[in-house]
């Protein structure tokens, strides 16, 4: 692997786990749009990294590859769903912790798991 | 591309991976700096990008276009699968459970049954475990 290829695991690395620090911290305090910050970087940093070692899409190779606008549209909303389901999940957990109440105990997990399944899905043309 | 396999750094990757998510979901319930949890935060990334390394020779796999989602044929593998995403989504209720009790062995087993179950219920989809 060249430098470059490196530095892109590296800096996608810090920008996504700089991303799962702020989901962190802020799922307790039950902040659910700084924990969607959280998880819009991850996605960022991991997408970067991607991009980084496997090679950039052009304009031309999004066209090709591409039915067009609603393509696009289904990848943006797909993820945006997972992002929020992700972070939706891991408010519910904080809440969980302090409130000690079943039903975010179990919603919780199902919302994480149901925004990574989407996500992944739309990012990497698997489940899990 | 390189399909180079080292169980070590799978494994080792895989431990550091879980020992990081605890001490990083520890951590965060418990109030630490933010400092403090992008430090295990980075144990745990560091890790399962290791184990991925181990596992199949690559840091990180190639971006997707989200058409050709990959679904076993076989109805025992669909099956598994189900049950691997129940395992990870149960990890939560888990996880919550050691925090409420203050055990943080608990919240070990926890991280262990999401991160066991993504990597079975992954490996029965693709052939490998991460």
């Amino acid at each position: 692997m060249n430098v470059g290829r490196s530095a892109w695991i590296v800096l996608g690395s810090l920008v996504l786990c700089a991303g799962l620090t702020l989901v962190g911290v802020n799922a307790f305090a039950g902040r659910l749009w700084r924990v969607v910050a959280g998880f819009t970087l991850f996605v960022v940093g991991y997408r970067a990294m991607q991009y980084g070692v496997h090679g950039w899409p052009t304009i031309r190779t999004l066209r090709d590859t591409s039915d067009g606008l609603a393509d696009l549209l289904t990848q943006g909303g797909g993820l945006a769903a997972s992002v929020l389901l992700a972070a939706y999940g891991f408010v519910l957990m904080g809440r969980a912790v302090q409130t000690e109440a079943t039903t975010p105990m179990i919603l919780s997990g199902v919302s994480v798991v149901l925004g990574y399944v989407i996500g992944h899905r739309v990012a990497n043309d698997e489940v899990l | 591309m390189s399909r180079r396999h080292s169980s070590i750094e799978f494994l080792g990757g895989l431990l550091a991976a879980v020992v990081g998510l605890t001490a990083a979901v520890w951590g965060s319930a418990q109030g630490w700096s933010s400092l403090d949890v992008f430090v295990v935060v980075a144990l745990s990334w560091s890790g399962y990008l290791f184990a991925h390394h181990g596992a199949t020779g690559r840091f990180v796999d190639a971006p997707g276009t989200g058409e050709d989602p990959n679904v076993p044929a076989s109805r025992k593998k669909r099956l598994g699968v189900v049950v691997a995403g129940l395992c990870m989504a149960l990890a939560f209720p888990l996880g919550i459970y050691a925090l409420v009790a203050d055990s943080v062995l608990i919240l070990g087993g926890a991280a262990t049954a999401f991160v066991g179950g993504y990597a079975s219920g992954h490996w029965l989809l693709t052939g490998t475990a991460l």
